[in-house]
């Protein structure tokens, strides 16, 4: 994926989406629809199984053993409410979240506790920007059933060490639920490590797949509540859905040209992976280091030492954030998204209430010259 | 100007009005100038695309690019419908 002219767009938004994708991604979804459908596990003499390959590859990458254990779905929220509504949290019981979390997590949480009656506990940031350790112990002594956390913020793209905080969470008999959306791809997401029960994640960000395949990793030890049944394409005699993993969360056609897309790029994911990887970071401190040069420009959760992803927040002077994305957009041809980022609440505690933020995210397709067009255009917004 | 079209867009706040409104021409100098009757104009000529934005005292804001026959607005919470009427009743006398 190497790029030396700038495009006529520069896109700067790949935490919403990445783009280019993955070599070979564009080619693979139209072959797929291209061939007649053949159902996955049904193997044919026209197309290879690639959903079989996908998920073989995904639990490679997670570090789990079965691959059967990670059901396909449209994209994280949908995997994500499946998690959360599967458990069949009752009236009363305990949940721990993050104040880091985006609607996917906030919306199902709300929900929950606003039809049956879920406590929710939201875990601030300490003052150094950390998840808030002592706040969370706290939560911990309420018993929690489930603790949901972000592995990185799509505002500011830092990471939370989860890890610690799942393993107390464990300890204390909660199920755990790790939300690898902007994550997966960019950094290992080795779910028995970070004592994740279940995984949430995305194909169209990270993983430089198709929008339209996510899926939910679900540990052995546990079954979740079927929240969606209906058609299979298998075991049609059974008056109920099939129980057995993936079967048991997968309701309906999978999106099986999503999925074909979705295993090329993972296959480019484990041979050019950590490269691109160690260029976006590349690219991304250039980014972050031009904008803090530059008066008028406000960063956001920018303190040094920080382990963070792409994604840098930021507002510049005299502009109001939508107007900034406007302008670098309409005028300048940048790409990038400007607001709240489905993250109401990360927004209070990083001090960009109410507007929210302008957020730049690029990627290792990202080369240099658009980096200097960026900081340029936003150099001429505030002199 | 004769508006030809407006639409309403999306943002992150539940409850704003952010509209794009095209227009029958494009905004050449002379009617961009001519916004400075609604509030403080602004005007980057120097940009790619060269910019207009203007801040009204009634919490109106507006933006576009010349040469082109579009332009976004921002209408207040308050007074709403006013406003809407006021902006549109300046484009129909901007020529």
């Amino acid at each position: 994926m190497e790029r030396e002219q700038p495009s006529r767009l520069i896109y700067l938004n790949n935490a919403a989406s990445a783009w280019p994708k993955a070599p070979g991604v564009v080619e693979a979804v139209a072959a797929c629809l291209a061939l007649p459908p053949a159902h996955p596990g049904r193997r044919s003499a026209l197309t290879a199984d690639v959903v079989t390959e996908c998920r073989q590859r995904l639990a490679q990458l997670l570090g789990v053993p079965s691959p059967e254990r990670i059901a396909f779905t449209p994209n994280a929220t949908h995997a994500l409410n499946l998690a959360v509504l599967g458990l069949g949290l009752k009236r009363g019981e305990h949940v721990i979240t993050s104040i880091t979390e985006h609607n996917s997590v906030l919306r199902p949480l709300a929900h929950l506790a606003d039809r049956v009656g879920v406590r929710v506990t939201v875990v601030g940031l300490d003052e150094h920007g950390d998840l808030d350790a002592e706040g969370f112990g706290q939560a911990l002594q309420e018993s929690p059933r489930l603790v949901v956390l972000n592995h990185a913020s799509n505002v500011t793209g830092r990471m939370n060490a989860v890890g610690p905080f799942f393993h107390q969470a464990k300890a204390a008999g909660a199920v755990t639920l790790l939300d690898a959306s902007q994550s997966l791809g960019h950094c290992p997401v080795n779910a028995p490590e970070v004592g994740a029960d279940m995984v949430a994640f995305t194909g169209h960000k990270g993983l430089r797949g198709p929008a339209g395949a996510g899926g939910l990793y679900v540990a052995e030890h546990l079954e979740l509540e079927q929240v969606l049944v209906g058609g299979t394409g298998v075991r049609s005699d059974l008056r109920w859905h099939p129980t057995e993993m993936p079967t048991r969360l997968e309701a309906g056609t999978l999106n099986v040209p999503a999925l074909a897309g979705l295993n090329t790029a993972l296959r480019w994911l484990a041979t050019d992976g950590p490269a691109f990887d160690a260029q976006e970071k590349q690219i991304a401190e250039a980014l972050r280091r031009g904008l803090r040069e530059l008066a008028g420009v406000q960063l956001f959760a920018d303190a040094p030492g920080m382990e963070r992803l792409s994604p840098v927040s930021f507002r510049v002077n005299g502009w109001d954030v939508e107007e900034t994305g406007y302008v670098l957009e309409q005028s300048y041809g940048i790409v990038c998204r400007t607001g709240l980022h489905c993250a109401p609440l990360i927004h209070q505690a990083i001090g960009s209430a109410p507007a929210g933020t302008v957020r730049f995210s690029p990627s290792g397709a990202t080369i240099e010259a658009e980096i200097a067009q960026a900081l340029d255009a936003v150099r001429r917004l505030v002199t | 100007m004769k508006i030809l079209d407006r639409c309403k867009l999306e943002d992150c706040f539940d409850g704003s009005a952010v509209y794009q409104y095209e227009f029958a021409d494009p905004w050449n100098i002379t009617r961009i100038k001519a916004l400075a009757r609604l509030g403080k104009l602004d005007y980057y000529a120097d940009f790619p695309r060269p910019l207009f934005r203007v801040a009204s005292a009634r919490g109106l804001f507006v933006k576009g690019l010349a040469g082109t026959k579009l332009c976004r607005v921002i209408f207040p919470r308050t007074d709403r419908e006013e406003t809407v009427q006021h902006f549109e009743q300046a484009m129909s006398l901007l020529d």
